[in-house]
Parts: C-alpha cells; structure tokens; sequence
C-alpha cells in the first residue's frame, strides 16, 4: 500500500513486440529500432509477458530503481497482476545511437490502482542497450521519480491571509518575499524571478503544484502572541529549514 | 530556496578524465573520471568540462530535469560569477560504488552525499547516480547521466515513548491483496508490508516514515480516539488501509 514501496519493483519495467504508433511510420533507422525495443519492453510488463519482459534485457542486466536501490537482474514480476500496475504515455524519448550501443531516456506514467485510488506516478527512465545477435537488449536502467505534487488545495481562501506578507531569510543572500493579492499567496526567492502563486493547503499551510517537481510543504511559524515569525519549509524527509521573518 | 534548491540538480557531481581511463578497471575508471569532472566543475573550467562530454550526451538531475552539453558547460561558466541566491553546494566522495564494461560503454554506480547550508542550518540529500561513458579514441566521453534521491536515508527519529505504540498493534489493509502487519519489538515499531519486515521510525507531528521511502504515514484515529486505519501519504496521494478487526 506503500506507493513506493508497493510497486518499487515495477519501476524497471519496460518491452515487447509492439510497435508503438508514433514510431510506426517513421523510416527505418537504428533510432526507430531502440524506440520499438523500448515500446516493446513496455508493451510485455504491462502484458506480464515475463519471458518477453526478461529476454529483452542482456543477460548482464543491472538497474537502480526510482528510490535509489540497485537491483541486479531483472526483477520477477509474474505475481504482479496486469491491473495492478500499467506504465503508459512513453514521451519526450531521446535516443543516441553509436554503433552497436546506444543511450536512452524518456518519461513514463505509472497508475497503480489502490485502496480506492489509483496512485500516478511520473518517472523519467535512462537505460543503456546493445544490439546482440541483431536484436537490441536492454543492459542498464536508472529511473527517477518526477516529483508532481497532486495535492488539492483546500477550497477556502486562507483566513489569515493578511498575516503572511512579509521577507523571509533563507540564508543572508537569500530572501523569500512574500505578497498577498486576490486572496492568493505568491512567494519570491532571491534570483529566481517572478513570485510563484502557492496553494493553501489549511491552517498556515502552501504548497506549489507544479507539472514537475516541488514536494515541499511551506508552513508559516507563529509565536505565543500568534504573531508569525517564521517560514518553515518542511521536506517530504524530515529535513525543515527555517527561515526567519526580517523585523520580528 | 525556491523548490529548485531543495530538490536541485545533481550535474556537479558527474565527473571524468578525458582519454586517461580506458585501462583502468571500470570501477577505478568510473572513480577517476568523476574526480576529473568535479574538478573542473570547481574551477568553473568549462573547457576542461567541455573535453569530457560527448557533444550528444543526455544529463538528468535528480527532479527529472533535462540538461545537454550546452546548457551544463553555460551552468559551469555561470557559476565563476557567483549572485545572490546561488547555492554552494559539496559532494561526498562516492560510495558503494560499482563499474562495468560493455562495448564501447562504461558504466559507474555510486552513491553520494550532497551538502548546502541554508544560514546556519545543514541541509543534506543521499542520491545514487550512474554514469555512462563511451570510451572513444579520444578519450572517455560521458553520454549519459542520472541521479536519484534516496529518500529519508537521512533522517533522525523523533523521541516517542514506545508505550505508545501499543495503541498501533494490529493489521490493516487498503484492499485485496493489500496487507499491513503492525507489531511492536521493545522500543520499535515494526512494519510487515505484504510480507516485507521494515520499521516504522516516528517522525515529526504523529507520522511515521521508512528508511528509504519517501511518504510518510499516519495511524488514524476515530473520534474514540482509536486506531482505526493506516495512511500512507505521498505529495498529495494518500492511501488508506482499514484496521482489520
């Protein structure tokens, strides 16, 4: 039930013998021939075609998953049942050929159905293939996590909308300027440029939502009086960093 | 401080050594080259940088960000002129490191510590990266590379009195096939996730995180005040398994 802990083994998904359509028409090129091995790869985990899965990988075969952990070999997947797990949407793939090798990387998007929910999950996949025997196998994976924040905001503007604008010091050189307008909340670090409109997320909480990457919570510190004295950034890890509010 | 910073991209640490590695073993040449790259990453010598990527290489940071050649030696020069908000950041020396040849391609796994400092404050990110050479007459080229944070790898515990945990005891499911079993060994609590024991570290504000595992989770009480689910959430997706009875 854990999302990552759950499907940590689907992440080195890929194969197959399927063409995918926006390949299917372009000419013939040793770039075409990985794209289909990559779509193929796909195409048999999320068939659970095991034997397909595993034979487009090398013998070889070495991989680190999307929360850092190397694996060698490819995992077993035949317990995982299709509708569990399906990895889709294969794009912004790019692909250098030199010989008999080639590197790869694309995005992907993991649905896992769950409790209710149906957990996504954004990755972006680096592998590494060689042509054996005419055929291009699979010898590496590295995936990453895309970090989307899917929080929804909670409908009521902040209550204390008022109480926030402000400068915050992250470090000397580095201030977060917070404004307030429109019942939204908008921060601006230093040499970053325009501010960023935050999600209120209830009580002193923002967050951004953001197509790619911010999984920090910003929660405003109050002081006894209830005054706020600080802006806290709390990572999905236990790391806070504090950044106290300039003039209190 | 912006989310750039926090989750921020992991280039720095990639290194090389052009034309000197290709006789070395693959780990010591994977180890060679990464010194070479973060050397001249130090000096902001671009051109020392430029000599050790392959003109079509593929970078990608720890967010998921893509980078090529140009843009990363653009970020090298950038960086000789530091301004406000800039972030120094330092890399460990690589760990639990492993390198392999096939072909033309060399291939090094390592894992690495990387360090800011916001005010007084530290500020740490474990991330394991692989890097992907091509070994080519003029020299070892880096093609290809990618990090990924290993989340909570880093992260203290908070102080609880295990007494409390007795109130977790039991087991939980978010469905078929889907099965927690929570016990209690002495001072730990302990997470049996479909067959797989890890503990349950106690975190800040009631939640509960696992090593290398990013969501945090949740015992949820009802308005008794017991224990009646177990949630798991991540960036805004939550899952929730019931107590069994």
């Amino acid at each position: 039930m854990n999302s990552f802990g759950l499907t940590a083994g689907a992440f080195f998904i890929a194969a197959g013998a399927y063409l995918a359509p926006a390949h299917a028409a372009e000419p013939a090129s040793p770039e075409r021939d990985v794209a289909v091995a990559i779509h193929a790869r796909i195409d048999a985990f999320n068939r659970r075609d095991i034997a397909a899965f595993a034979g487009a990988a090398s013998d070889d075969y070495q991989g680190v998953g999307d929360d850092g952990a190397n694996q060698e070999g490819v995992p077993d997947y035949s317990h995982l049942p299709r509708e569990y797990s399906q990895i889709s949407d294969l794009r912004d793939m790019h692909i250098r050929v030199h010989g008999d090798t080639a590197v790869a990387n694309y995005r992907t998007t993991e649905r896992e159905p769950l409790g209710g929910a149906v957990i996504v999950t954004e990755e972006r996949r680096s592998e590494a293939w060689q042509k054996q025997a005419g055929r291009w196998r699979l010898l590496q994976a590295h995936l990453a996590p895309i970090l989307v924040n899917v929080r929804e905001p909670v409908k009521t503007a902040p209550a204390h909308l008022a109480d926030y604008p402000g400068s915050y010091e992250v470090r000397p050189d580095t201030i977060a300027m917070v404004t307030a307008r429109d019942e939204h909340l908008y921060m601006a670090f230093t040499g970053e440029g325009d501010p960023w409109q935050a999600s209120y997320g209830g009580g002193d909480e923002f967050f951004f939502r953001q197509p790619e990457g911010d999984p920090v919570t910003y929660v405003f510190e109050r002081n006894a009086q209830g005054r706020v004295i600080a802006l806290q950034m709390r990572r999905p890890d236990g790391q806070t960093i504090r950044a106290p509010r300039k003039g209190v | 401080m912006s989310p750039k910073h926090v989750t921020a991209i992991l280039l720095c640490t990639i290194c090389m050594t052009a034309g000197s590695v290709a006789a070395d073993a693959p780990a010591a040449a994977g180890r060679k080259f990464l010194t070479a790259f973060r050397d001249c990453q130090a000096r902001h010598d671009a051109v020392a940088c430029s000599a050790l990527i392959a003109d079509d290489a593929m970078l990608y940071s720890d967010k998921g960000e893509a980078s090529d050649k140009d843009a990363f030696l653009h970020d090298v020069a950038d960086k000789a002129k530091p301004k406000p908000g800039d972030v120094v950041r330092q890399f460990s020396e690589p760990e639990g490191t492993s390198g392999w040849r096939v072909g033309d391609l060399l291939f090094f796994n390592y894992r690495s510590t990387r360090s800011e400092t916001y005010g007084t404050q530290p500020y740490h990110i474990e991330y394991r990266a692989t890097l992907v050479l091509r070994e080519t007459g003029s020299g070892s080229k880096l093609q290809l590379f990618q990090a990924t944070p290993i989340p909570n790898s880093l992260r203290s515990p908070a102080k609880v009195d295990p007494a409390t945990y007795d109130a977790y005891v039991g087991e939980y499911s978010a469905g078929a096939d889907d099965h927690e079993v929570v016990t209690r060994e002495g001072s730990q609590l302990v997470l049996t996730l479909n067959g797989a024991r890890t503990l349950l570290k106690p975190g800040e504000a009631n939640s509960f995180y696992l090593q290398g595992e990013a969501d945090d989770w949740f015992f949820i009480r009802d308005a008794q005040g017991r224990v009646t689910g177990l949630e798991s959430r991540l960036w805004g997706q939550n899952i929730l398994a019931k107590r069994l009875p």
